[in-house]
């Protein structure tokens, strides 16, 4: 950390032979130092009152001091009276403008580090750093990373590339900051996650497990490889991490959503349907938990249940196709077929590649006996099972039932069939902000 | 039809004859016979005909012959002496008034505060109901910050917790606009009924009483106490029954080689009782413990253990509970104090089990029921809990709070047909304060069934009946934010804080929204409140070291 003292040196040589006649500095610093914070104020506080405010050091150490109490009102105070008392020192410009930033007066604060930057001699690698938090970051950050090793300034920077969807360039940031801080966790988590996004798993996979070799405990990282895990249908290893991470996070609504969601892969039902409805306890805006809940509900017959959840998550997301998909199907096997239909075709508006409301879709009108318009869509079915790539082999087969109703025998299509398809469970990769 | 229409009359006539025999009877008779129908103003009534005609009515032998078949043999030491009816009535006036006062106990702030019998300030985290742990996050708290119970008991809205500004601050709503002060809830009631009957002056001039006299009377004695106790509810002046008391305890001495039973545990209990009601807990607890040497008794055991209850040492409640269980192993009262006390520590798990031992002893406790079904309810089983509240509902409560309750668990139950008429029910019985509670349900509901304007609108209903409801006003602010109000969210979560200071979710969303705007002061303020509140939250944990980062950093 760079206190004090370090700002000390950077002041003008007068000055400092005049600061040396101060002699009860050392012992505040000494004092602050130790975390003696107390003790520390009580010192200033004698200080200031025999030299009548004029030590601009107790000043100083006095901001930094409110500063870490949260006091940041009280804290700019002092730095703004150390300005007044030294304002040839660039130091003093720094600490007000980070005053204004804490207090959210951005524009002032940038005024502030600008003219720091006019003031310093040598860039100085915290002007930057802090200009980057507030406009022109990419650039400013580059410039702090030039100047020095900030591990903040690589996280950030690493974040807006992420932002930006420049993936290659946060790896790449990211990866350089491990080599430089191979301790530190936060870094090599987001690198895993960062791998993750760009569905490099195995990676991915090193990455976290290294930093559970570190901190066994970490939620995110935890958090991650179980969700990876619950993707590979590893879900007896994902649930072992859940269970770990639960413990600190038993208030997170993704990670409840996600137990249950391995719950539902283990087919035990009724322990997913409470899981995802203490993951909506927790978050009730939580639409994917609500779209789970809807889609094992469905498994479990209870078609109006799952409609109540599927429309309340359809209307808190309006735009996921899949949500639609199901309130079709959920409308269908209520015998509503006329409402089920107009879902599936919002489905499709929303998402025209969908392969499995394409095929439901084509089901319902071989068996309402619309045999041209399910040929239309069938073959959009097949256009769209060409376009997607991974594709669960029932619907291939269900499509090549599909197609014997329509070319020869129709009406001949068993109803339950059309359940099959669901198996596109979603579960929400929970990324604990 | 006939039969019906003759059976009928007869049954008229025989009425009649009834109260033509009464009417016929002696007034005295007819006293007695009122009293024990609990039909206190006639009995009075009578009382003061006979009073008026005779100020100091003597008994005659055919009066006591009618009181001894009246009444049994309990009064006939009494009646052998003097004034019958001025006995009677004096019974009468104290029954009229009479509750069973062991469980009503509420503590006031002055009480609490200036309380000198604290064992430990800062007790031991489990021997203390200041202390309890906070386990159950999922569960709702109460304005004093106590995990919310099954059912309203007068302990529940005590403002737990000795700190003065946090009682004089926190119950200030609209429901009640002043603290709760020194004086119980009961013993205001009380006061206004004396005054009441007391329109053509007092019956009994206590100050001017011979205490001596009647205290040497065995049996009359009891009675003006309790007349005293409850009737003129005047404590300073049964502290005079500690001299009262004493000059008894020194007739019997004179007279105690004949009646060697002047050690009456009965007397010993109700010096306690004075002795609690003054705030002398530590006497109370040695008149009780002396009277339990008499023989093991209920009442006594109770109000031993609500005595410590007072001292905040539940951990020798319960010892005092075992204790009395070993004697009266079946006794449901014994059992309800000690599924309180553990609710009250927080140990809800123990808790649901001594309501479970009482519903096999007395299936039709409404309070085990209640508690046990709150219990199902937060513990993500609305199914059993809707079981339990449905069999409230037949043993014939209809009240909003019940039909709400059923509401919320036939909602999350998913028995979404009967949610609406369980609502309608609750909302047409809800007076002014419970309908806010309603309102806030239904929006929670409405949440539920992802429609946020009937939300809102149900949510500004619920403030238009209560403007200090401190969840409804979070809630409309997180509702606010979501279509991104930001200034209007921030005044809502403000109000939110000021009005109830016991929820961490305003103070949370608060830091949340002002980290977002950039005003890194003010969220640290209120994380810090927030952990302060629930210290294990671990949002608040993160934006605090978020913060602290921020903080140290140059």
């Amino acid at each position: 950390m760079d206190n004090g003292l370090v700002s000390y040196k950077n002041t003008e040589p007068m000055m400092q032979v005049f600061n040396v006649q101060e002699k009860s500095d050392w012992i505040i610093y000494n004092r602050y130092i130790q975390r003696d914070l107390e003790l520390c104020k009580l010192l200033i506080d004698q200080e200031l009152r025999n030299t009548k405010d004029n030590n601009e050091f107790a000043f100083y150490i006095l901001g930094l001091i409110y500063r870490e109490e949260g006091k940041i009102k009280n804290s700019y105070w002092c730095f703004d009276r150390y300005y007044a008392l030294n304002p040839l020192c660039v130091e003093g410009v720094k600490q007000i403008a980070r005053s204004c930033l804490l207090l959210g007066r951005n524009d002032e604060a940038r005024k502030m580090y600008l003219e720091a930057e006019k003031m310093c001699r040598e860039p100085d690698t915290k002007v930057y750093y802090n200009l980057g938090e507030l406009d022109k970051s990419k650039e400013y950050f580059h410039r702090t990373i030039q100047l020095s090793r900030n591990q903040d300034a690589y996280e950030k920077l690493a974040s807006i590339f992420a932002i930006e969807n420049n993936f290659k360039n946060a790896t790449n940031i990211l990866i350089s900051a491990s080599k430089l801080f191979p301790f530190s966790t936060n870094i090599s988590v987001d690198l895993g996650l960062l791998y993750m996004k760009q569905r490099n798993y195995d990676q991915a996979f090193n990455v976290l497990g290294n930093t559970l070799c570190q901190d066994p405990e970490n939620p995110k990282a935890l958090l991650t490889l179980a969700a990876e895990m619950q993707r590979n249908c590893g879900y007896d290893e994902a649930l072992a991490k859940y269970t770990k991470a639960v413990t600190d996070l038993s208030e997170c609504s993704e990670t409840w959503n996600n137990i249950g969601m391995c719950f539902f892969g283990k087919h035990k039902y009724v322990a997913a349907i409470s899981c995802l409805k203490r993951a909506i306890y927790l978050h009730p805006f939580n639409w994917i938990a609500l779209y789970n809940l809807g889609l094992v509900h469905i498994y479990t017959r209870q078609y109006v249940s799952a409609f109540v959840f599927l429309s309340t998550s359809a209307k808190l997301n309006p735009n996921h196709a899949g949500t639609f998909m199901l309130i079709g199907l959920a409308l269908n096997h209520m015998n509503d077929t006329k409402n089920a239909e107009k879902a599936y075709r919002k489905s499709i508006e929303l998402n025209s590649e969908n392969p499995e409301a394409l095929i439901n879709l084509t089901i319902l009108e071989v068996n309402q006996g619309k045999i041209k318009e399910a040929e239309k869509n069938f073959h959009a079915f097949q256009e769209a099972c060409l376009s997607c790539g991974a594709i669960d082999k029932e619907i291939i087969e269900l499509g090549k039932q599909v197609s014997d109703a329509i070319n020869g025998q129709p009406q001949s299509l068993d109803e339950n069939e059309d359940e099959k398809k669901l198996e596109s469970d979603e579960p929400c990769y929970a990324e604990v902000e | 039809m006939v039969d019906l229409v003759l059976k009928a009359s007869d049954n008229y006539f025989l009425t009649m004859d009834d109260t033509k025999v009464i009417a016929s009877l002696d007034t005295f008779y007819s006293a007695c016979m009122d009293l024990r129908k609990h039909n206190y103003d006639r009995c009075i009534e009578s009382c003061t005909i006979i009073l008026s005609k005779n100020p100091y009515d003597q008994v005659s032998e055919n009066y006591f012959n009618h009181y001894i078949i009246a009444t049994g043999n309990y009064y006939k030491f009494c009646l052998i002496k003097t004034q019958a009816a001025w006995a009677l009535k004096m019974r009468a006036l104290t029954e009229q008034l009479s509750i069973d006062d062991i469980e009503a106990e509420e503590e006031g702030i002055a009480d609490s505060y200036f309380n000198s019998d604290a064992i430990a300030e800062n007790a031991r985290v489990g021997t203390s109901l200041r202390t309890a742990q906070d386990t159950s996050n999922q569960r709702p708290r109460t304005v004093g910050g106590r995990p919310l119970s099954g059912i309203v008991r007068p302990s529940t809205s005590s403002a737990g917790g000795n700190n003065l500004q946090l009682a004089l601050k926190t119950p200030r709503t609209v429901g009640s606009s002043r603290p709760l002060t020194s004086q119980t809830a009961r013993n205001i009631r009380l006061g206004t009924a004396s005054m009441v009957s007391q329109i053509d002056g007092p019956f009994i001039n206590i100050s001017r009483l011979n205490f001596p006299k009647y205290a040497s009377d065995k049996q009359l004695s009891k009675l003006l106490f309790n007349y005293i106790y409850y009737q003129q509810n005047d404590i300073r002046n049964v502290r005079v029954y500690e001299w009262l008391f004493n000059v008894l305890a020194l007739d019997f001495a004179v007279e105690a080689t004949k009646f060697c039973n002047f050690e009456d545990p009965w007397w010993k209990v109700q010096l306690g009782k004075c002795y609690v009601m003054l705030g002398l807990l530590r006497d109370g607890e040695a008149q009780f413990r002396s009277a339990l040497q008499h023989g093991p008794n209920i009442e006594v055991f109770l109000r031993l253990s609500r005595l410590f209850i007072r001292l905040d040492q539940p951990l020798s409640s319960l010892d005092i509970c075992q204790k009395a269980m070993s004697w009266f192993p079946h006794e449901v009262t014994l059992l309800i104090e000690i599924a309180r006390i553990f609710e009250g520590l927080n140990n809800i798990p123990m808790s649901v089990k001594y309501y479970r031992d009482i519903l096999e002893l007395d299936a039709t406790d409404m309070e085990s029921i209640a508690c046990i079904g709150l219990h199902h309810f937060y513990s993500d089983q609305p199914e059993v809990a809707l079981r339990y509240y449905r069999r409230l509902l037949q043993m014939g409560l209809y009240n909003a709070e019940l039909f709400n309750n059923l509401g919320l668990c036939s909602f999350y139950a998913q028995q979404f047909d009967v949610v609406t008429a369980c609502f309608e029910n609750a909302l047409r019985l809800a007076l002014d304060d419970n309908a806010a509670d309603v309102w806030y349900n239904i929006s929670h509901v409405a949440i539920g069934f992802g429609d946020l304007d009937i939300a809102e609108h149900s949510l500004h209903l619920t403030l238009s009946l209560n403007s200090s409801h401190g969840a409804a006003l979070n809630n409309l602010a997180v509702l606010q934010w979501r279509k991104n109000n930001v200034s209007q969210a921030e005044s809502l979560l403000n109000s939110a804080i000021a009005a109830e200071d016991h929820l961490y979710e305003p103070h949370y969303n608060r830091a949340l929204l002002a980290q977002e705007e950039g005003d890194h002061q003010t969220s640290y303020a209120m994380v810090k409140k927030s952990l302060s509140i629930y210290p294990n939250h671990y949002n608040s944990r993160d934006i605090l070291n978020e913060l602290k980062k921020y903080f140290s950093s140059l």
